[in-house]
Order: structure tokens, then C-alpha cells, then sequence
């Protein structure tokens, strides 16, 4: 039987079976009224506001979990029903407060429109009160569980949607409550404050707390998430002119409901006070002076084509940040390369992911692998390989425990620290970025060995694959691979997706490129290329390189000879471009400090805040003939820039941005920025117009459009279609030379070949193992200014393990000062025998930037060694 | 006292149970049975073992009034304050057996030698007014007897 008829208040109404009455009665457009259904959590009928009448037996049926039988007679609105769901909301609202009034939940409390559309004000029920606390420890949300009306959307939406389980309903009767682990505060338990329960909960029981304006006179704004590029769809809720908050959208295609913590309650960074406002120029002993937007374009083309004419346009330097908008990232590339005349354009996305992307390029060439977050929660088998997306990504990790909780996913963690994912994990293999190269190496041994690779996917599809499954074949004699590593093969090779993501520890090793390669390798090995992904810093850093805002290609990742690329570039950038390759982000800042790059160009990238080494890098940019920046906040560290143009955010700006899946999704301009702080396209267009013939774009859309002129894969693109919830996916580009579609395996390197860790000088006995933070994603610039974000973790903290604090003399607790060979910083220590011993973790990112005091300048071409970052760590007097 | 259930012990206790959620209430008699309660270090890996969430296990652990979360005393005295026994002097009983050991109704002696509970009804209400030590029922008591029953207990 394919349908179930019943009659519904006299009507004949036919539903699939399975179809709950609450369900069919909406699908007609027959209103019942709900409380602790919502439409994205399983119905558990806990508060019983649904009842309806079953005519034949006279039985009052939770429309929310009846399902729909044969011959039903349902009235929603007899009599008996709506005196039974009068009662039902007599008895919530009898031990509920009836403080309505000075609540800030105002119109959007569900109990409350239920009451009113009961006519139900004041129970004459006498009422069990159970007062309790009104818990506000944490900057982001306020529990005030007297008005819990045990609803358990907040537990549902915890375990079922984000698959986090921080609560439980918690003792019984009228004590009951959501409550954490061992009765542990919700800061001590597994909650990520994500803020889903709050955004869910009916009442105000669970609150936002520091909301900066309460009114019902908000109006909802569509955008995307400026933190990372998982690129969350939401609603941006603004009140006069200023984004008071920020909402998930069930349904919405990137992150369905969910934000993170940084979605839901980071966004106060953009009302911070510290914001710049008006533009700054330095006078000579250092202090700065307000000037007009006019004036400060005036004197940067001023000084910038003095030094053009004085030292060449090779003597300039672009840096974009990782925040900047596909149309940002293409200006600063014609900037640089029609304009000025300089092949140094780079973002900071090199310092950010190393050698990653040139790994990536090496790997797979032409073939762009499309990738979708949703693979995730249909994977059999998920891998990280130095990955956190708990802290890079945290609707990423979402998906990884959905699938983990309800696919039974297997999760192999390689990470030598502990994360909040490591309790998922099946298999969590300790190794460190070092001594990854030799386990990815042998895993793959192992699956060749086994027999369990994709035999024909490779022989198909890689073009190195005879030589490269030759090498991997067992000599006879060679000895078995480690029974752990034989394990993950077998898990890898039983199921039908394996997603493999790997992180931004992979990019700062110091064999990032052999380690992406290697990943890369493992991938292909699993016939599943479409399975991998990088998380990386940055909310746009793919874009950065799609517009060609790199020094190795033009937009579209074209080579730069190539002659067809370079014809059609001239017909739209002009006669003049500087086609060779240029200095990247490091290489700049190693060029001006020997004094032959005489202009930087900072475009929303702030210089102490990602590059490594302050000290050093400061005092290059001290020296340095001409500074400019634009960016939101006064700079990290101390201004180092002659001109400063205030900047606005990317909820402040039109354009388009490039999430980790690949999606083009558009950001319609959402509220002004404060003061004379312009996008940073404008800074941009103004300077480029008066160095060179006026660019002629008025709109983000103008840009957008020429930029799919020039990008032939992007022509299909519209700006109506980007603007959609979701965005949407450009071409397949067209391989520009033959066969080159196909990937490549990277030579061969047996396990034993890979260097052995280095061990610890005499002097720095620790090493450093850097650890995220959920609240401070990418350099930290935005979440530093967030109050909540920056208001949860106080001071610096580092973790040692107990044994090596004892042989230092050193107590939990303590004030101490980390030293490396560059410079130093302080913190406050804790200890956990979970950290490594003989090492030491430290926060990366975050308000402080240690890593970037105790980092030194990386060797040449290699983008950041923080797995040789030893340091000695001392108490300090308090 | 924390120390009582050492993880070495857990790690016996779980390899016992199969990896499922149904066995969790039977799991964490078992761990009461050997630590005489629910240490809080217990509650993640049980939870990992049968494969729920710490915070459901706390959850399953508040619900039941089986499970303690904290150590109980040698003596576990539990007299009834169900009407049958009112009646027939149950508050009497309850104030007695509270000055011999020096301890209300729920708390543990320092000494660790009682823990005293009330109950609503202990179902003998013919022996009335009834305690239980240690799983033994006494009934028809006076507080010279309790005075008696309770300084032999170990």
C-alpha cells in the first residue's frame, strides 16, 4: 500500500505511511500547534501541545509522533483537544515565570504566542516552583533554567544534529533539567558553543548573552560567515544599521542549520570600538595624523610612483589578506601585474598553507577534484591527517561526528595531541607532522601489499601508476607493516568512501610538500580524489589563488606563458603585464629586508599578525621606504605602516567568495562600515585608476563580471545565482594541455628514506606542538576584537606534561615565560598528561601571537618549520 | 576515596560487558558493585564503551536512585518514613538512628562507617517501624534496640 487515507477535520486526506498527523495536517495547510517539535530534530512528543482527537476512539493522539493509519477520524480542534492542550499549557506556564515583560526572548518566544493564541494568562494552577541560578560564567550564552520548560530541542539539536551530547535531561521529576557529564559546568564539558540550542530553545532558558540591542525591529539579512571558508550560509540580524546577531538557516546548503561558536557569537567584532575609522598618515616621529580618503589615495600613488620611477615596479610589493573577496583578490592582481608592473602579488594564504598548494598542483595538474562537504556524512571511513576541524572548521566536524554517531563512520586520527574528536575516533595514531611522511608511506605499503587499493581507478586514471605500484609492492622477504597501520588499510579499504582531510599543520612542517604529496598519493591510491580536502586558514584563500593574486599564475591558475591566457589578458588589463614570476609573501618580506623592496602593499592583511618572527619583521618594515595598509583594526604589535586606510568588513561589502567545497557564494553588502572605511575594491580601484587609466568598475558586480570574461570556466556564473543561499559551482576548466588532466603519484619514497626528528639543542628542550583554538580562527585579527570571543580565554595558557615540570621545577598554575631563539613570550602553564612529553603546546592563534614571537623566518622555500621549533620554558616571578 | 575505583579495575569491569548501549544500566551496577559507587572518572569510558554520550550516562546515573555518585558507608541504614511506620513512631526512629551516627538523611559519616537514607516505603509494614542495614530488615523497633542493632554493626 503506497498510501494511508484518513480523514482530517472532514476532509479525505491521503499521506505515504510513515507520515506523522502533525505532517500531513501542515502539508494541507491545517495549523496545530507545537512547542517541542521542530521541523530539523526527531519528534519525541515531550510536551504533549499536539494533542488532537481521534474521532472513532475518543483518544487524544501527539499529532508530532502519530503516524498516519488507515481510516483515522482526526479533529484538530474538537473540544476535548483543545481543553486538553489548554491544560497541558496551564500546567507548563504554572512553574514557568510570568516576567514576560522584562524577558528579552519579547515576541519570539514560543511559549508565550502559545499562551496568547490560548488566551491562557495567568494559571490558577498552584504552581511547583523550582527556582535555580541563572548560570552566566561563559561570554556566550546565559542558562537561566527556571524558564526550561523541558522541551529537549537544546538536548536533541546537541546530540542528534551537532552529535556533540554536552547535555542530557538530568535527574528526575521536578528536578529534571539539561545537564552535562558528572554534573560538570557546561565550560568544563564537551560543549563547543556552538550556539545551536540557543538559536533552537522556545523560551529564554538558554540565552546569547551580551546582545548588543534587544528589539523585535530587527530585520534579517542573508550573507555568509566571514571566519572561514567553510563559508556558513546565515542570516545576519540587524538592527539600526548594526548586525546585532547571527542565525543558521534550516535547510541552507553549506551548513544546513549550524553555525560555530565564531558564527553565532564572533560577530560583535564588527561593532567593536576599535574599529578604524578614518584614514592615517605617519608623520615623521611616528605619530599619525586623520586624513581624507582622497588624500591618503593621493599620497600612496604619489610615493608609489616615485619609487616605480626611482628603483623599477620590481622594487613593489602587493600582500593580500585572507579575507579579501574574489573581486579584491583579481584587483590586487591586475594591480600588480597591468598596473604597476610587478610580478610580487602573493596573499597570505602561502604563509598560511606552505607548500600545499604547489603539493596539490604537483598531484593532480589539470584535474580539479570537485568536493562536497555532504561526502562527509555519507563516508564509511573519514581520515585526518593533522586536521582540527573541531577548532579550523567546526561545521566541517559536525558532519565527522553525524556520520561517526549515525553511520557508525570509522574515524582515524593521526595527531600526536588530543582533540575533541580523538573520543570518536576508532583509531588515533600519535604521530607528529614529522613522522608522518614514513606513516603515510608504510599505510600505503600496507594497502599495496594488501591488495586493498583501487587497482583500476589508478591504472585508469594516474599517470605515474605502473611504476608507482611497482615500487609499493613488497620485495620478498621485506617485513610486514605494524598491525595498527594494517587495521586503518583494511578500514580504508571496506568502505565505499573514504574522505580523507588533512590541515594546516600540514602546511607549516617543514616537509609540507612531500606530506601533501604523500596525502595526495593516499587519495588517488583510494581511487577517490573527489574525497580530499585541505582545511585551511583564510575565509577565501582559493580564492586568492583562482584570481591569480599569486606569483606564480594568472587568474584561473594559468600558467604564466601561456600565450592564449596572456592574449586575452591584454585585450582586458592593457599592453604592459609583468609575466614573470615573482616574490612570494616570505620572499617579499626576505627582499625588503636586504633593502631591494622599497614599497609593500598590505590589502586587509595585517604584517605582525602572520608573519612569523615580530621582531624581525617589524623592524624590516620600520625600514622600508614606503608601508601602506588597509585594514579594520589599529595593527598587531604596534603600526608599522606609513599609510593607513580603514577597511570594511566583508559583511560591510559586496563580492563573491570561494568555500573549501568550491562554491562561488555572494555576499550582498549587509550594513555600512562605520566612518570612512571603504571595501577594500575601492581602495584598490582608486589607487589603480590613478596610476594607471580609470578601471571603470562602479559595482562588485562590474568586477564580477570581467572577471568572468576573463576566467572562461566562470562564464557560466551569474550574479543572481552566486547571491542564492549555497552559491553556486563553476565549470570544470578545460585542460590546457593535452593528457594533463591526469594526476600524477610523486616518486616513490620508501619509509626509511624520511629524515628522523630532530632532537631538541641543549638550551630549547621543548618542542613546540601548536594547538588551535576554536574561538581564533586564521591570523586571529577579527575574533581578537570579538568581546565574547577574546572574553572566554583571558590569558595565554600552555600545557606541559607533569613529568617534565617536575624535572623543571615548574608547578601547575605558575606564570612562565617561554623563550625560543627569536624571541619570547609569556603564559600561564597547566599541566595534562596528554601532552607529548618533552613538549610542549601552545596556542596558535588568538589574541596573543605567540607563535608568531617564537617562530623564526623559515629557510628558503620552506614555508614555516614549526615541527623544529624547540623552546626552554621558565617561571616568572608574579 | 576517590582512588577506590582505579582505572585498572574499570578496564576489568568493561572487558566483561559487549560494546552496546544495552548494557549500560547492567555495566554501571557492576562498577557500583566493586567501587560501592559511581566515580565520576568512570562515567567517559563507560560511556565509550557502550558507545553513548558522558552526558547520557550521568543522565542514566541521576535518574535511577540505585546509582551514587559519591562513596557510601560500610552501613548503608535505610528507615522508612512511609505512613504505616508514622504512625507508629517512624520520625522517632529516623531521630534516633540520626544521633547515633551523628548524620542526616543522605549524607555519609566521615569515618565512613554509615550512610543513612529514607524511604517511602520499605513493604513490611506489619513489622512497623522498620529499618534495613545492609539489605536486613529490622522491625518493631524502639531506640534502646536501635541503639543495639546499630553499635554491632562493623
Amino acid at each position: 500500500m503506497d498510501t494511508v487515507t484518513i480523514s482530517l477535520n472532514g476532509r479525505e486526506v491521503s499521506g505515504r505511511p510513515g507520515t506523522t498527523v502533525l505532517d500531513l495536517s501542515r502539508q494541507i495547510g491545517v495549523h496545530i500547534p507545537t512547542l517541542c517539535h521542530h521541523p530539523m530534530l526527531k519528534s519525541v512528543g515531550a510536551c504533549r501541545v499536539c494533542l488532537v482527537e481521534e474521532v472513532k476512539t475518543g483518544r487524544l493522539l501527539a499529532s508530532c509522533v502519530t503516524p498516519i493509519s488507515e481510516g483515522m477520524e482526526i479533529l484538530v480542534d474538537s473540544p476535548n483537544a483543545v481543553q486538553a492542550r489548554r491544560g497541558v499549557l496551564e500546567l507548563i506556564l504554572s512553574d514557568h515565570p510570568s516576567a514576560c515583560v522584562v524577558c528579552s526572548k519579547g515576541n519570539e518566544c514560543v511559549l508565550r504566542a502559545l499562551a496568547k493564541d490560548h488566551g491562557i494568562c495567568d494559571p490558577e494552577l498552584d504552581a511547583v516552583r523550582r527556582w535555580r541560578p541563572v548560570e552566566e560564567v561563559n561570554s556566550f550564552i546565559v542558562r537561566d533554567l527556571t524558564k526550561c520548560v523541558l522541551c529537549g530541542r537544546c538536548i536533541r539539536v546537541c546530540q542528534d544534529f551537532e552529535a556533540v551530547g554536552a547535555v542530557e535531561y538530568t535527574d528526575r521529576g521536578y528536578g529534571s533539567h539539561p545537564g552535562t557529564a558528572a554534573r560538570t559546568p557546561l565550560e568544563g564539558s564537551e560543549c563547543t558553543f556552538c550556539g545551536s540550542c540557543v538559536a533552537i530553545c522556545p523560551t529564554d532558558a538558554l540565552a546569547e548573552r551580551d546582545r548588543l540591542a534587544i528589539s523585535s525591529g530587527k530585520t534579517l539579512v542573508a550573507g555568509t560567515c566571514s571566519y572561514c571558508a567553510t563559508g556558513c550560509h546565515l542570516n545576519y540580524e540587524v538592527i539600526n544599521g548594526q548586525v546585532v546577531a547571527a542565525r543558521g538557516v534550516p535547510g541552507s546548503p553549506v551548513n544546513d542549520m549550524s553555525l560555530c561558536v565564531r558564527g553565532h557569537y564572533g560577530q560583535d567584532a564588527l561593532s567593536s570600538p576599535e574599529r578604524l575609522t578614518e584614514p592615517l598618515i605617519r608623520n615623521g616621529a611616528g605619530s599619525y595624523r586623520t586624513v581624507s580618503w582622497n588624500e591618503a589615495v593621493e599620497e600612496t600613488t604619489a610615493r608609489l610612483r616615485e619609487i616605480v620611477d626611482r628603483h623599477g615596479p620590481g622594487a613593489v610589493g602587493i600582500l593580500a589578506g585572507a579575507q579579501c573577496s574574489n573581486e579584491e583578490y583579481y584587483l590586487t592582481a591586475r594591480l600588480a601585474r597591468a598596473i604597476l608592473g610587478t610580478p610580487n602579488v602573493d596573499s597570505i594564504a602561502r604563509l598560511l598553507s606552505g607548500a600545499v598548494s604547489p603539493g596539490l598542483e604537483a598531484a593532480f595538474r589539470e584535474m580539479r577534484p570537485r568536493v562536497s562537504l555532504e561526502r562527509i556524512l555519507n563516508a564509511d571511513t573519514i581520515v585526518l591527517v593533522a586536521a582540527r576541524p573541531d577548532y579550523s572548521h567546526p561545521v566541517v566536524a559536525r558532519n565527522i561526528r553525524r556520520a561517526v554517531r549515525h553511520r557508525s563512520s570509522v574515524l582515524i586520527q593521526l595527531d600526536p595531541l588530543k582533540t575533541s574528536l580523538s573520543r570518536f575516533a576508532k583509531i588515533h595514531v600519535r604521530e607528529d607532522v614529522e613522522r608522518q611522511p614514513e606513516f603515510l608511506s608504510r599505510l600505503m605499503k600496507a594497502l599495496v601489499a594488501l591488495r586493498l587499493h583501487d587497482e583500476a581507478f589508478v591504472k585508469a586514471n594516474v599517470k605515474s601508476a605502473n611504476d608507482f605500484l611497482a615500487a609499493l609492492t613488497p620485495r620478498p622477504g621485506e617485513e610486514d607493516q605494524p598491525e595498527h597501520i594494517k587495521a586503518i588499510a583494511r578500514h580504508m579499504a571496506a568502505s565505499r568512501q573514504t574522505v580523507i582531510l588533512f590541515g594546516r599543520a600540514v602546511g607549516r612542517a617543514t616537509q609540507s610538500y612531500i606530506l601533501t604529496r604523500l596525502v595526495a598519493d593516499l587519495a588517488l591510491l583510494c581511487g577517490q580524489p573527489e574525497n580530499l580536502f585541505f582545511l585551511g586558514d583564510g575565509t577565501n584563500v582559493a580564492g586568492a589563488r583562482e584570481m591569480g593574486c599569486t606569483p606564480r599564475f594568472f587568474p584561473g591558475l594559468a600558467a604564466l606563458d601561456n600565450s592564449t591566457v596572456m592574449t586575452s589578458l591584454h585585450s582586458t588589463w592593457g599592453p604592459r603585464i609583468a609575466a614573470q614570476r615573482g616574490l612570494d609573501a616570505l620572499g617579499m618580506i626576505r627582499v625588503a629586508e636586504a633593502g631591494k623592496l622599497k614599497a609593500l602593499l598590505f590589502v586587509g592583511a595585517d604584517p605582525l599578525a602572520v608573519f612569523p618572527d615580530t621582531e624581525r619583521t617589524r623592524k624590516t618594515l620600520l625600514k622600508t621606504d614606503l608601508v601602506v595598509r588597509t585594514g579594520m583594526f589599529p595593527a598587531v604589535g604596534g603600526e608599522c605602516a606609513h599609510i593607513v586606510f580603514p577597511a570594511a568588513a566583508l559583511p560591510e561589502s559586496d563580492g563573491t567568495y570561494v568555500n573549501i567545497e568550491g562554491r562561488v557564494q555572494g555576499m550582498a553588502k549587509v550594513v555600512s562600515a562605520p566612518g570612512s572605511a571603504q571595501p577594500n575594491a575601492r581602495f584598490l580601484i582608486d589607487v589603480g585608476g590613478r596610476l594607471g587609466p580609470p578601471m571603470g568598475f562602479v559595482t562588485a558586480r562590474d568586477i564580477f563580471d570581467e572577471i568572468r570574461s576573463v576566467l572562461p570556466h566562470w562564464d557560466r556564473l551569474t550574479w543572481a545565482d552566486v547571491k542564492k543561499p549555497g552559491g553556486d559551482f563553476p565549470d570544470e576548466p578545460a585542460p590546457v594541455t593535452e593528457g594533463s588532466e591526469k594526476p600524477l603519484f610523486v616518486p616513490y619514497l620508501p619509509p626509511e628514506s624520511f629524515p628522523r626528528p630532530q632532537n631538541a639543542p641543549e638550551e630549547f628542550p621543548l618542542r613546540v606542538f601548536p594547538k588551535e583554538s576554536p574561538f581564533h580562527p586564521g591570523d586571529g585579527v577579527l575574533s581578537a576584537r570579538s568581546r565574547r570571543l577574546a572574553g572566554f580565554i583571558r590569558e595565554p595558557i600552555i600545557w606541559m606534561h607533569p613529568a617534565d615540570a617536575q624535572k623543571m621545577g615548574l608547578r601547575e598554575g605558575i606564570r612562565v615565560v617561554i623563550r625560543s631563539e627569536v624571541g619570547e613570550a609569556a603564559a600561564r602553564l597547566a599541566l595534562d598528561s596528554d601532552t607529548p612529553e618533552s613538549g610542549v603546546i601552545i596556542p596558535q592563534g588568538g589574541p596573543w601571537y605567540m607563535l608568531h614571537r617564537l617562530l623564526p623566518w623559515p629557510e628558503e622555500y620552506c614555508p614555516a618549520s614549526i615541527d623544529r621549533l624547540f623552546v626552554a620554558v621558565a617561571a616568572v616571578e608574579e | 576515596m576517590a582512588s577506590e575505583c582505579d582505572i585498572t579495575r574499570l578496564a576489568e569491569i568493561l572487558g566483561r560487558f559487549q560494546r552496546d548501549r544495552a548494557i549500560l544500566i547492567p555495566l554501571l551496577q557492576e562498577v557500583q558493585a566493586v567501587c560501592g559507587y559511581i566515580p565520576p572518572e568512570a562515567i567517559e569510558p563507560v560511556a565509550n564503551h557502550a558507545g553513548v554520550f558522558p552526558s547520557e550516562v550521568t543522565g542514566v546515573i541521576s535518574f535511577y536512585a540505585q546509582f551514587y555518585t559519591s562513596p557510601r558507608g560500610r552501613n548503608v541504614i535505610k528507615v522508612c518514613r512511609g505512613t504505616a511506620c508514622h504512625v507508629r513512631g517512624g520520625r522517632t526512629v529516623l531521630q534516633t538512628v540520626m544521633k547515633c551516627t551523628g548524620i542526616k538523611d543522605g549524607e555519609t559519616s566521615e569515618d565512613m562507617r554509615f550512610s543513612l537514607e529514607t524511604v517511602a516505603c520499605l513493604g513490611a509494614c506489619a513489622l512497623s517501624p522498620v529499618m534495613v542495614a545492609n539489605g536486613r530488615y529490622y522491625g518493631m523497633l524502639n531506640p534502646g534496640r536501635i541503639e543495639a542493632i546499630l553499635k554491632d554493626l562493623p
